[in-house]
């Protein structure tokens, strides 16, 4: 089943008024558009403000979504808009910014923004990537192989059931246990996460 | 029965869930913050596997993105026009009016040594009884016609409760239009 394909039955429930898939749509793709915004604005807080009113204005949109394209590409260049319409903004109003920067003739809007990679911050992304390396080593072989078809490859379930000659169900049984065995070993990590970048 | 959640969870974030599945799943969501976290938690371990860098800060997205759509639509709901009230609820409301007013002319009329702090003493108090008994009949006729007049909200309850009040204070009993 191409991302397309799966992606597109959640848009038409969402044109249809549920608004729970448009939840799952979100969950899908909010780390990549975070990611996407990140290279325009370096700012965790206003990269969050940015991907939070990109998915807002797709979720307006979506009624005149037509699937000419996958709905990731769709969202993609509302996101792209959505932080380059921001840095326009801050450009209009530089008494936003700090006015030592402005004065001392180094005045880049885009430069100047705060990074929030605290020391804290920094240690926590460090365990966390620790703890992940460390749980997919962990992983029993069929359910690292299974796993990594299916976030790295991007293969679908049924492609993964032929490279690993077992049946679709069984793939979807080891793709789940890879994930819920990483879960266990990360969240307490993720946990600490959530909280922000202000925390 | 968790576990076989879970795995549909799973299944649902790689659209790989057959749709009659896929629907019963969201409607679960609605209603269990758990699962929609845990399959947040899948999705955010999916991006760790492909870029071990990935922020977990995204995770906040989601209920922030929720919470904005629901208050949008919550003003751009049209404004419900109250329904009619049922004969029953007009009958308990009808109640509650009679016994409130039932209860304020009862403590009126048993409530003497208030009307004699007000007036401040003994003799002035009973100065002023004549007085506040013209006012209760002023007020009882007043109650009286206020009963009457809605009676049609009243259910047999409320209008018991108003028949004894206007035969206390000697009142001719008013016959009841029934409403039905």
């Amino acid at each position: 089943m191409s991302a397309k394909t799966d992606d597109q039955r959640l848009v038409e429930r969402v044109q249809g008024g549920d608004r729970q898939a448009f939840d799952v749509l979100v969950l899908k793709y909010q780390h990549k558009i975070v990611k996407l915004v990140m290279r325009y604005v370096r700012d965790q807080s206003e990269a969050l403000d940015i991907t939070q009113e990109a998915f807002i204005k797709a979720y307006r949109a979506i009624p005149r979504f037509r699937g000419d394209s996958a709905f990731y590409t769709w969202l993609y260049r509302i996101a792209i808009n959505t932080a380059k319409n921001h840095i326009v903004a801050l450009k209009r109003r530089p008494m936003e910014y700090d006015l030592d920067l402005q004065e001392s003739g180094g005045y880049e809007p885009h430069a100047q923004l705060r990074d929030f990679d605290s020391p804290d911050r920094i240690v926590q992304r460090e365990e966390l990537r620790e703890a992940l390396q460390g749980s997919i080593d962990r992983l029993p072989e069929e359910l690292r192989v299974a796993i990594v078809l299916r976030e790295i490859e991007g293969m679908s379930y049924e492609e993964i059931a032929t490279a690993m000659d077992c049946p679709v169900g069984t793939v979807r049984s080891r793709i789940f246990r890879a994930r819920d065995a990483i879960d266990k070993a990360i969240r307490i990590h993720i946990d600490g996460h959530k909280a922000g970048p202000d925390t | 029965m968790t576990r076989i959640i879970d795995e549909q969870l799973s299944a649902l974030l790689d659209g790989e869930l057959p749709a009659e599945q896929e629907s019963l799943l969201l409607r679960r969501l609605e209603r269990e913050p758990e699962s929609l976290e845990k399959l947040a938690r899948f999705g955010l371990i999916g991006e760790l596997v492909r870029d071990p860098s990935t922020q977990a800060s995204a995770m906040v997205i989601r209920e922030r993105v929720a919470m904005e759509i629901a208050a949008e639509e919550a003003v751009n709901q049209p404004a419900r026009k109250p329904s009619p009230p049922s004969s029953v609820r007009l009958g308990l409301v009808g109640a509650g009016i009679a016994a409130s007013i039932a209860l304020l002319v009862m403590i009126n009329l048993t409530d003497r040594p208030v009307a004699s702090r007000i007036s401040g003493g003994g003799l002035a108090a009973q100065s002023t009884l004549p007085e506040h008994t013209d006012m209760m009949a002023v007020d009882s006729a007043r109650l009286t016609r206020y009963l009457v007049s809605h009676a049609r909200y009243s259910n047999t309850a409320s209008r018991q409760l108003a028949d004894s009040h206007i035969t206390m204070v000697a009142a001719t009993p008013v016959a009841w239009s029934n409403p039905e």
